[in-house]
């Protein structure tokens, strides 16, 4: 069985990071997006996340999103999600969070947000 | 274990071992014997032939003397004395009279060789004249007697027994076979020895099978032998490594499942079950386990004031970890309630505790709310659980209350508290609410499409008239049916609370003294006197058959003789109660039966009718309406319209129900109306 979950990153000419994400974010991959991302926030760096093709979001999958998100509070930096996709959204508006993210309609309007 | 083999391997190798020397023994033994006969019977011919020889030289001097026989005589008879084996011995003349023989009274007679000898077939070298016969019992050489010139003078004859040369024969087998029974036993004794050094590493190997087989796995099997044997007790010895390896997975296993059994088995006991009342309220838990044990949580915690405390939770983290973060959660649950009268503040307070103990990403949606019986109001706050579904019965509508909040230990510092706000929830009579987790909502359909919340207050909505328990149970059901009986991915757990469609007795109800006598007495007597009075009727379960009600009412001692609005609203009631027992209670072969129990005998008609009471029988399912097969979905929304007004009725008209399900009588509906109340509280509000 293919990675039900691939992550891609790369840096922009502004120095941002973008992570796109596709495929299921749940128990078996959220850890993998929380260590990624982790790493990613550690550079210091504005994160974009890509979340277009994301097709599922378990509780754990919010919990990795929602991790990182506070981490990057922390350390003062933005962590951005770009294009959330349907199944995204919903378990986002579910849980009330979406009032505390920092959502984009697209990667190019992010990009455009940081400056970047 | 310590059978013995059936067939010893030594018995077998020394039976074959045997078999074989012996039977090379035999073919052996056999040409040895030919040729020990043939040796012998040569030997035995070239000694014969000497003897008669020797017996003519010695015999040519006597014959030639004047009486041979004195010489011969005594020559002969030594000879025949020395060799117990010859037959005879005899010398004869040439005109083959015998002159030497050891008889001597034959002496002189002519002399004839025994019958049946013929020429034998010899090896050995016979000269001029001489002759060997033989027989079956003789062997016989003749030599003739030669003088000195070469004249021929007699013959000498020697005959031996043929007998002796088989004994002699005999003998030489007898040794032979002795030799071979020596041979075969020194044989045996080795073989024995050597397999016996053979097997022994095979006692060894039986003797750790047999610990191993007892569940010893710790003890090697110790075998320095450089056979196949050897190896062979290698590889037990690495296959009992092996398996302890594997017993300890087992094991290992094993108390993973019992650990996830005492999970569960902590969940189902902390969980509440069936259904309790709180006035006019009916208050209902239900659990039902996903495959791997879940963080669901639901609760009924009665708070010292007489309200009650109604909560369900869902942990993001399932197994082991979930079930101990909902533990923790009862825990201190149990331990703020009293402390919070906001549930806003207690789930705040609930988030500080827990906080710590949770996981980085984990969480807990988590629905909390007090309910007051006397006011019948909710207020409660969610913490990013699924909406609250509140059926309102007179809309026939679902009334889904989502909140803002955020789920408990999600994020840090005050935001929790920013996002929760109390919300307060009125009930009207009839109305359902229903709080749910998430396993409700996502169950997934076997093509991957989730069950929803619209679905979930379609079912509700349509078993909301039946109570709290069938509308839940109506919800398994279709989604048993959604997910094609699929077990749950995740814990389906539910609060259901229900408020009753018309007024039953309630503490602080302002009719409480007139109520006392329907509610204190015993129904089934109430019944009795009720149908003794003569005016039960019994209607066919139909709705057609309703129509009866009016001409039987204007019979009955009271309210005969009301007015016909005031008998119209009677008339309302008791058609909405039968037809609801019509249409939910199941099968009515009996017909359902009501009957009149006038009040004290009064010439003001308000006064009987006022202490009176209407007796409802029926004997279908006590509260279980949604089984009736022959429910009519097509018809339900128009259905639902009508019986919120008519619940609505009955609230007004009705003085007091007393509901008795599952009496010696059957289901008993008590029935007090003051005509008189229609009137005054027309204006009062239903919820």
């Amino acid at each position: 069985m293919a990675e039900s979950l691939a992550i891609q990153m790369d840096r922009t000419p502004g120095g941002a990071i973008v992570a796109r994400l596709r495929g299921r974010i749940d128990g078996r991959t959220a850890p993998d997006l929380m260590m990624h991302g982790l790493a990613e926030l550690e550079s210091g760096r504005t994160v974009i996340l890509n979340l277009s093709e994301v097709t599922f979001v378990s509780s754990a999958g919010v919990g990795a999103i929602m991790v990182l998100f506070q981490t990057a509070e922390r350390q003062g930096i933005g962590l951005r999600l770009a294009a959330p996709s349907e199944a995204v959204l919903s378990v986002l508006g579910i849980l009330n969070l979406e009032q505390f993210l920092v959502i984009d309609a697209s990667e190019s309007d992010a990009l455009r947000a940081i400056g970047g | 274990m310590s059978a013995r083999p059936r067939i010893s391997m030594r018995v077998v190798v020394i039976s074959f071992t045997v078999a074989i020397v012996a039977a090379a023994v035999l073919a052996v033994g056999t040409v040895a014997e030919r040729n020990t006969r043939r040796a012998l019977t040569r030997e035995a011919e070239a000694r014969l032939l000497l003897e008669a020889r020797n017996l003519a030289l010695t015999a040519a001097g006597a014959l030639l003397s004047d009486l041979p026989e004195l010489t011969l005589h005594p020559v002969v008879r030594e000879l025949g004395e020395s060799r117990p084996e010859l037959a005879f011995v005899v010398v004869t003349d040439h005109h083959g009279v015998i002159q030497g023989h050891r008889d001597a009274r034959v002496l002189g007679t002519a002399w004839q060789l025994p019958d049946g000898l013929a020429p034998a077939v010899t090896v050995a070298r016979l000269r001029t004249d001489e002759r060997l016969l033989t027989s079956r019992t003789l062997l016989v050489a003749t030599v003739p007697v030669v003088s000195a010139s070469g004249q021929r003078l007699g013959s000498a004859a020697v005959g031996l027994q043929r007998a002796s040369l088989e004994r002699a024969v005999a003998a030489a087998r007898r040794q032979q076979v002795l030799w071979v029974l020596v041979v075969l036993a020194a044989g045996m004794g080795v073989t024995f020895l050597v397999l016996t050094a053979l097997l022994r590493p095979i006692g060894v190997l039986r003797a750790g099978l047999e610990r191993i087989g007892t569940g010893d796995l710790d003890t090697p099997i110790q075998l320095t032998d450089r056979t196949e044997l050897g190896l062979l007790a290698d590889t037990v010895n690495d296959m009992a490594r092996e398996l302890k390896v594997a017993q300890r997975s087992a094991v290992e296993r094993e108390r993973l499942a019992h650990e996830v059994e005492l999970a569960r088995d902590l969940q189902q006991r902390l969980l509440p079950t069936g259904t309790r009342t709180l006035g006019d309220l009916t208050l209902c838990g239900a659990h039902r386990a996903a495959a791997e044990v879940g963080g669901d949580y639901v609760d009924l915690l009665p708070l010292p004031d007489g309200r009650m405390a109604v909560t369900i939770a869902d942990v993001s983290g399932k197994g082991l970890g979930g079930c101990l973060v909902m533990t923790m959660l009862a825990a201190s649950l149990r331990a703020l309630r009293n402390e919070h009268r906001s549930p806003r503040a207690l789930l705040v307070a609930l988030e500080e505790q827990l906080a710590p103990t949770l996981k980085p990403g984990e969480f807990v949606t988590m629905f909390y709310g007090v309910l007051d019986p006397r006011t019948r109001t909710l207020v409660y706050a969610s913490a990013g659980h699924t909406p609250l579904l509140v059926w309102r019965a007179a809309a026939g509508e679902a009334d889904w209350q989502a909140t803002r909040g955020i789920p408990l230990g999600l994020m840090s510092g005050s935001r929790l508290a920013a996002t929760l706000d109390d919300r307060e929830v009125l009930l009207g009579p009839g109305d359902l609410l229903f709080q749910f987790t998430d396993g409700y909502s996502e169950a997934f359909s076997p093509g991957g499409e989730a069950f929803g919340l619209p679905r979930i207050a379609d079912v509700v909505g349509s078993h909301a008239a039946a109570g709290p328990e069938a509308a839940i149970a109506a919800l398994a059901k279709a989604l048993a049916a959604w997910s094609h009986d699929r077990a749950p991915d995740d814990d389906q757990t539910v609060l259901a609370i229900a408020r009753s469609a018309v007024a039953v007795a309630v503490a602080d109800a302002p009719t409480a003294a007139a109520r006392s006598w329907l509610a204190k007495t015993d129904p089934v007597a109430i019944h009795e006197r009720a149908r003794s009075a003569g005016r039960a009727l019994v209607l066919p379960a139909t709705m057609e058959a309703l129509e009866g009600l009016r001409p039987w009412l204007t019979t009955l001692p009271g309210p005969g003789v009301l007015s016909v609005d005031q008998r119209l609203k009677i008339e309302i009631v008791l058609y909405e109660l039968a037809a609801n027992v019509i249409e939910h209670g199941g099968p009515q072969e009996a017909g359902i039966e009501l009957a009149w129990l006038p009040g004290a005998a009064s010439s003001d008609p308000i006064a009987q009718v006022r202490e009176g009471c209407f007796v409802l029988r029926d004997r279908g399912y006590p509260f279980r309406p949604e089984r009736r097969p022959t429910f009519n979905a097509g018809q339900h929304p128009a259905w639902k319209k009508g019986r919120g007004l008519g619940l609505d009725i009955v609230q007004r008209v009705v003085n007091e129900v007393v509901f008795r399900p599952g009496t010696t009588a059957g289901n008993l509906t008590l029935l007090s109306f003051d005509p008189a109340k229609g009137e005054e509280r027309k204006e009062e509000q239903h919820g």
